[in-house]
């Protein structure tokens, strides 16, 4: 019933059956226990959706689901840090990486120890296609280390179609995408309009707005996701570096770092 | 039974049909493809598809020869004549002689440019309706079995290779629409936080502010965003509320 995009790739009668959920419900917005229940048929732990956003060389995600706390922690850390299994997978590759342990030498040297702190041991990342178009990417979790079976390989390529046909069928965002905590709508809203506030507090680009950002959340630890909260609440307030080079930020009452 | 040379050109036939199943490729091309190996392969004089458009019109889509009169024969059956039966029905029409009391106009003029017999096959899918493949012999009189077979099969190929066209097309404007959605929507939260810095407002007061001056200058508001984005006065006609007290902490 489900086709892999070209040739024909059987799938394990789980995840058959799950699919068949997700067709039944199809074009009204992302049916989360469906998705849920993908995950565990591939021995995943969570899983996150993301849609591709720029070209050339300002490609990037935007997450659109994130099933539970640690993906939507994992997901941040890739957007902080600018590498990960969902940037690789944006670029069209397959990513497969069954051990984040730190003691083995990482492919993203400062994603993988980080991830691996946070409780992620393995991670994946499907790109979703349609046809040659970039649609997204499909990333995925295990909490202990373990490579993916050949079925259950299978089952997740045929699963990212899966999603990246429902990602079709359900039409733009904004109109039936489940709400994120901070926001309705996007996701990542407050971190755009933090985006737009630093660009005009340091008159600068919006492109260099976020990298301010982003280096500010790494150097302090902090996710962006909340260091954009702080921007836009105006508790945080990032300065012009000073003369020696460092990154200066303000924050209320009369703290400075 | 064919004779082998005839095997080869039917097999030909199909495989240059097949061909445009894998790769992009221009539709009109395959339907003129589809008529010109109709006329080959079939003793028929003249072969033309009609595809009905998004009204459910019927449109003389491609045919074996360019001349003005037997495209008017086909442009007639938007109105009546077999093609026209054929696609609302779904079934063949066929060994439609020019005395037919169903369709007197089409074919006084069948007859006047010299075709005796019409046949129509549906191009279809699965229960979807496409179009007509429409054949014009000189002489009047049924088809065999095997040409009518053969038609039929080479209109199935030619109408699957045009659906999965569509349905390529079609997922190609979605993914286009989706990701133009996605930006206009990042950009609009972008230009929230320019707005809400610049006039020291929240971005919700900000969202307000771009909402009203976008309904009345009659601009989307990612165009608006945009211009908040690139150009430094776009907002310098914009009316913000003036804070009760100063945003930032004393």
């Amino acid at each position: 019933m489900v086709r892999g995009s070209g040739d024909r790739r059987a799938i394990s009668g789980a995840m058959a059956r799950v699919l068949g959920e997700v067709a039944a419900v199809g074009g009204t917005g992302l049916p989360e226990d469906c998705i849920r229940a993908c995950a565990r048929v591939l021995g995943l732990d969570g899983v996150g959706i993301a849609l591709a956003t720029g070209s050339d060389g300002d490609r990037g995600t935007e997450p659109l689901w994130s099933g539970g706390e640690l993906m939507r922690a994992l997901e941040d850390l890739e957007f902080t840090l600018g590498e990960g299994p969902g940037m690789d997978a944006r670029d069209g590759s397959l990513v497969l990486e069954p051990d984040l342990a730190p003691a083995v030498r990482s492919r993203w040297p400062l994603y993988g120890p980080a991830a691996a702190a946070l409780g992620a041991r393995a991670v994946f990342g499907f790109p979703l296609q349609i046809g040659a178009i970039q649609l997204g990417v499909l990333v995925g979790y295990r909490s202990t280390p373990g490579s993916l079976t050949m079925g259950q390989l299978a089952d997740a390529l045929v699963f990212g179609d899966a999603v990246a046909t429902l990602l079709l069928e359900s039409g733009p965002p904004a109109r039936a995408w489940p709400p994120w905590p901070d926001d309705p709508v996007l996701g990542r809203a407050r971190v755009h309009q933090a985006t737009g506030m630093v660009s005009a507090q340091l008159g600068v680009g919006l492109s260099e707005a976020l990298v301010r950002l982003r280096a500010h959340a790494f150097a302090t630890g902090r996710p962006v996701a909340e260091v954009a909260g702080d921007v836009v609440e105006r508790r945080l307030r990032l300065e012009p570096a000073g003369p020696d080079n460092d990154e200066q930020a303000s924050s209320a009452p009369e703290g400075v770092t | 039974m064919m004779s082998s040379t005839r095997e080869q050109r039917v097999a030909d036939a199909f495989v240059e049909l097949a061909d445009t199943l894998v790769d992009d490729f221009d539709v009109i091309d395959l339907l003129h493809t589809l008529a010109r190996r109709c006329t080959e392969l079939l003793d028929v004089e003249v072969a033309g598809i009609m595809l009905a458009d998004h009204r459910g019109t019927l449109q003389t889509a491609a045919g074996s020869g360019a001349e003005p009169d037997v495209l008017g024969l086909f442009e007639l059956q938007n109105e009546e004549g077999p093609s026209l039966d054929c696609f609302t029905t779904g079934v063949p029409v066929l060994d439609v002689r020019t005395d037919d009391p169903r369709w007197p106009d089409f074919g006084t003029r069948a007859r006047e440019l010299g075709y005796g017999g019409t046949h129509a096959l549906p191009m279809r899918l699965r229960g979807r309706i496409v179009g007509t493949l429409a054949l014009l012999r000189a002489a009047a009189g049924p088809l065999d079995s095997e040409t009518v077979h053969l038609a039929q099969a080479l209109a199935d190929v030619a109408t699957i290779s045009l659906l999965q066209q569509r349905s390529r097309r079609d997922s190609e404007v979605l993914v286009e629409q989706l990701q133009t959605a996605l930006t206009s929507r990042i950009v609009i939260e972008q230009a929230k936080g320019i707005l809400a810095e610049r006039h020291a407002v929240t971005v919700d007061g900000a969202f307000d502010v771009m909402r009203a001056y976008a309904r009345s200058h009659n601009l989307r508001l990612a165009e608006l965003a945009r211009r908040i984005i690139d150009e430094p006065d776009a907002d310098a006609d914009m009316s913000f509320p003036v804070a009760d007290k100063p945003i930032e902490d004393a």
